[in-house]
């Protein structure tokens, strides 16, 4: 008996050790990122916001760096490699990926969402309207977790359009309200040397179609035309719920007869057909130009130019109301945290889901999206989630601050980056894909020269003038395919029309070749595509 | 010394003409980026043309230094170009000499296998799980191995053996009692300088422009060229436009298109360095591969 009781509390014993040893050996994760050209910063697997989680949760994390903007190449070798347990790659991670190999990924349920992931999913129910119906792909099931900011102060629309104010100053000038007054101004732009440099140099208007936020489609908002960045949407939503035609429209000529007018006279810049965004920039830097539409000027302009020019919101042409395309309230990505069936079979989906619950917490969110807290950033008040972002103290004005910078920079793994150039969230952290994060930093509003500020009270005025949009939804992959299909050199077409009209003017008989091959293009298909989407009978 | 006639001082005033022209077309692009890499950004950017440096400043080269995966990747492409080549002559003179042979077995099979393999390939997916299953995912060993093994340059070699080496010299050298790796070591290499300076260079400069193999199978930024950092920025804009705390940013973005000359300068420096000790030999050797078969 004694001999069976001995051998029995062996076993146990040695059992237990065995469990323990497993217990305390961590749980590998290999993790994809995309990395910046420009980051000088250490390897993620060194980042003091990597290091922190591995102590917390006893992972052991493996990140596998992609370069930003050539990770396609690299993405379609390690989705075939089967290499990977998460890809935390926010917006490079694209939708469709996972809608052509839904096998591929693990499907979360909402239970496991709200036992692994209790702050996300506290965080999604609380912040992020429909957030479910904005997660679930077509065939019903949700791939990915959210990341990134679910709603942030600044980018409800992509380009806003700014004026010189201090051309308007100079030249004794009201700001324009009818379309009259705004033609006036462009004149008296070409004609009166408002930059007061003794040359001739103005551009009344410039633009550029190589920039998502400077193309020439901005400006048919003044005939209430929402269009974008290539002519997106293409169409326009009406109030009561329905997809029409825009690029067919009398509006739409109208759009471009006036610019012809404007090209002729010398008051459009025709060079922005073709400009590349670094003559775009020269133009706007040399202070040259009076009007233009961009995401803000501090992204064209080194000096202190940039505070002459404010938004301006459109003028309605006569007849018209004016007409901005918002984007999506909903500003997080669904494939923030995508956990692929490797690890779903080797048993780390718990621990994976957990690890990104843990990286939701806002303040551990926060130190991945932007860098060191008490660094970087710091909280004005935790229980509303407010906080701002820190500037880096001048060495000479603020020796102290500046002291205590470099204490923090080094306590957080930073020392190397002191006294180089980097841009903040860009490099300590994660911005464009990092976890899920509900508040936008505070400003100090009174500081209109701060160019967050600045782009949170254009938007503010712009979204008067917001137009209706489309839901953002999921598409079965063979719906939007055959979209694809249907409509292939549609937009080709339609910024040909767009720059031929600009340059040669419209007649009868170019607007209805255009008409004509708007639907030899399947124009009406990608309206009632539309139609159907607005209305939910798509699919 | 004979007369030129009228027509052939015409028609040499032609060609001069035309290879002056050719000169200039391959000159300016070089001459340019040198130019744009030291000009202030604004003319560079504005497009305007540029024969003489403008605002004359060094914030690109300064910008460059400063990376420190530039220098990372320059390291690391001196070290797979000169192990790369290594192995390639390594690997392709001893083939191209055996095959060069006609007392070879098999070697017009051999050949056509050889062969074969220049028709297509497995594509990226199968090549990546290869490498996968081999164990060469991220290691530097994957960019050394890839591109050692040419059967081009095996056949140019080949062709330049066969019509360079008398079998006669083989034949005195055996009565002498030469042995086949004698024989290649000592007369073989000696006798085909031109042939190794040329397939060198070509090797050496297909391993320092590459590029592709490291963005696919390469994620350690340790081990990554110079080349995938060059089309990082080329590809890239340097400043993130959507982040409204970059004061920096348009200053970024100014300067991104200089930087971007900067860093082609600087990346292309060794290999015009490398071309004046290799001319004599390219030029004896460029025409080898005209004699194929």
């Amino acid at each position: 008996m004694k001999k069976l009781m001995s051998l029995l509390l062996a076993v146990i014993m040695v059992l237990s050790m065995g469990s323990i040893a497993m217990a305390d050996e961590p749980v590998e994760l290999t993790i994809a990122v995309i990395r910046r050209a420009t980051d000088i910063s250490n390897s993620y697997n060194e980042r003091a916001w990597a290091k922190d989680a591995e102590a917390a949760m006893n992972v052991k994390l493996n990140f596998i760096e992609l370069p930003e903007g050539s990770h396609q190449e690299p993405l379609a070798g390690l989705l075939s490699g089967e290499q990977v347990d998460v890809y935390f790659m926010g917006m490079h991670f694209s939708d469709s990926i996972i809608t052509e190999n839904p096998g591929m990924f693990h499907a979360y349920t909402l239970d496991e969402i709200k036992t692994y992931c209790p702050t996300y999913y506290e965080l999604a129910e609380k912040y992020v309207d429909n957030w479910q119906e904005y997660t679930t792909w077509p065939d019903g099931k949700i791939y990915g977790l959210m990341g990134h900011n679910a709603k942030q102060a600044t980018g409800l629309l992509q380009g806003i359009q700014y004026l010189n104010y201090q051309w308007l100053e100079n030249l004794d000038l009201e700001v324009p309200t009818t379309m009259d007054e705004f033609y006036n101004m462009l004149v008296a732009f070409r004609d009166n040397d408002p930059n007061m440099n003794g040359e001739k140099d103005e551009i009344p208007i410039d633009f550029c179609n190589a920039n998502y936020a400077g193309d020439i489609m901005y400006f048919a908002s003044s005939w209430g035309l929402a269009l974008g960045d290539n002519g997106e949407p293409l169409y326009t939503v009406t109030d009561d719920g329905h997809a029409v035609g825009a690029v067919n429209t009398q509006a739409y000529r109208e759009f471009l007869e006036f610019f012809h007018k404007l090209a002729q006279e010398g008051l459009l810049n025709i060079e922005g057909l073709t400009q590349t965004k670094e003559q775009w920039d020269a133009n706007l830097s040399a202070g040259k130009v009076g009007v233009f539409w961009t995401w803000g000027p501090y992204n064209n302009i080194p000096t202190d130019l940039k505070l002459e020019y404010n938004y301006f919101i459109p003028v309605p042409a006569d007849g018209y109301k004016t007409s901005i395309y918002p984007n999506n309230p909903i500003r997080a990505n669904r494939d923030g945290w995508v956990i692929t069936k490797r690890a779903e079979e080797a048993g780390k989906v718990e621990i994976a889901m957990r690890l990104y619950d843990y990286w939701c917490e806002p303040t551990h969110s926060l130190n991945v999206q932007l860098g060191p807290e008490g660094v970087i950033w710091e909280w004005l008040d935790k229980d509303n989630l407010s906080y701002h972002t820190l500037k880096i103290p001048n060495s000479e004005t603020d020796p102290e601050g500046y002291a205590a910078y470099c204490e923090g920079m080094k306590a957080a793994g930073y020392e190397h980056l002191i006294g180089k150039e980097y841009s903040g969230a860009n490099t300590l952290g994660y911005q464009n894909s990092a976890p899920l994060f509900v508040k936008a930093a505070e400003y100090d509003m009174s500081d209109t020269t701060h160019n967050t500020v600045r782009r949170i009270l254009s938007e503010r005025a712009f979204s008067t003038v917001f137009a209706n949009r489309a839901p953002s939804v999921l598409i079965p992959a063979e719906i939007s395919e055959e979209l694809t299909f249907m409509t292939d050199g549609l937009s080709d077409f339609i910024n040909g029309f767009c720059a031929e009209s600009l340059l040669n003017g419209v007649t009868d008989e170019s607007w209805e070749a255009y008409l004509t091959g708007l639907e030899a293009h399947n124009y009406g298909y990608l309206i009632d595509y539309y139609d159907k989407l607005i209305q939910g009978t798509l699919f | 010394m004979k007369r030129m006639s009228a027509g052939d001082r015409a028609v040499n005033f032609v060609f001069y003409l035309f290879l002056i022209i050719l000169c200039i077309l391959c000159a300016y692009p070089v001459w340019y980026t040198l130019v744009a890499s030291i000009s202030g950004p604004t003319y560079v950017n504005s497009g305007a043309f540029i024969l003489i440096p403008r605002d004359i400043q060094f914030a690109a080269y300064k910008y460059a230094f400063n990376q420190p995966q530039l220098w990372r990747g320059y390291g690391n492409t001196i070290m797979y170009t000169v192990c790369g080549t290594m192995l390639a002559l390594f690997i392709c003179l001893p083939a191209g000499y055996s095959l060069s042979r006609k007392d070879l077995p098999f070697r017009g099979l051999i050949m056509a296998l050889f062969v074969f393999t220049m028709y297509f390939s497995g594509g990226l997916i199968p090549m990546y799980i290869v490498c996968k299953t081999l164990g060469l995912l991220n290691t530097r060993w994957i960019l050394i191995l890839f591109g050692s093994f040419s059967v081009y340059n095996i056949i140019l070699i080949r062709t330049n053996f066969q019509s360079g080496l008398p079998e006669e010299m083989r034949e005195a050298a055996a009565i002498d009692g030469c042995s086949n790796s004698r024989f290649f070591f000592q007369f073989a290499l000696p006798l085909s300088k031109a042939i190794i300076a040329v397939i060198s260079l070509y090797v050496a400069v297909g391993y320092w422009n590459n590029y592709y193999n490291a963005l696919v199978y390469v994620t350690d930024r340790d081990k990554q060229p110079l080349q995938l950092y060059l089309k990082q920025l080329l590809t890239v804009s340097i400043g993130n436009e959507a982040n409204g705390e970059a004061d920096e940013t348009a200053l970024i973005n100014q300067l991104s298109q200089i930087v971007r000359y900067a860093v082609i300068v600087l990346s292309t420096i060794p290999i015009m360095c490398m071309y004046p000790f290799l001319q004599k030999y390219f030029v004896q050797g460029v025409m080898i591969g005209s004699l194929k078969g």
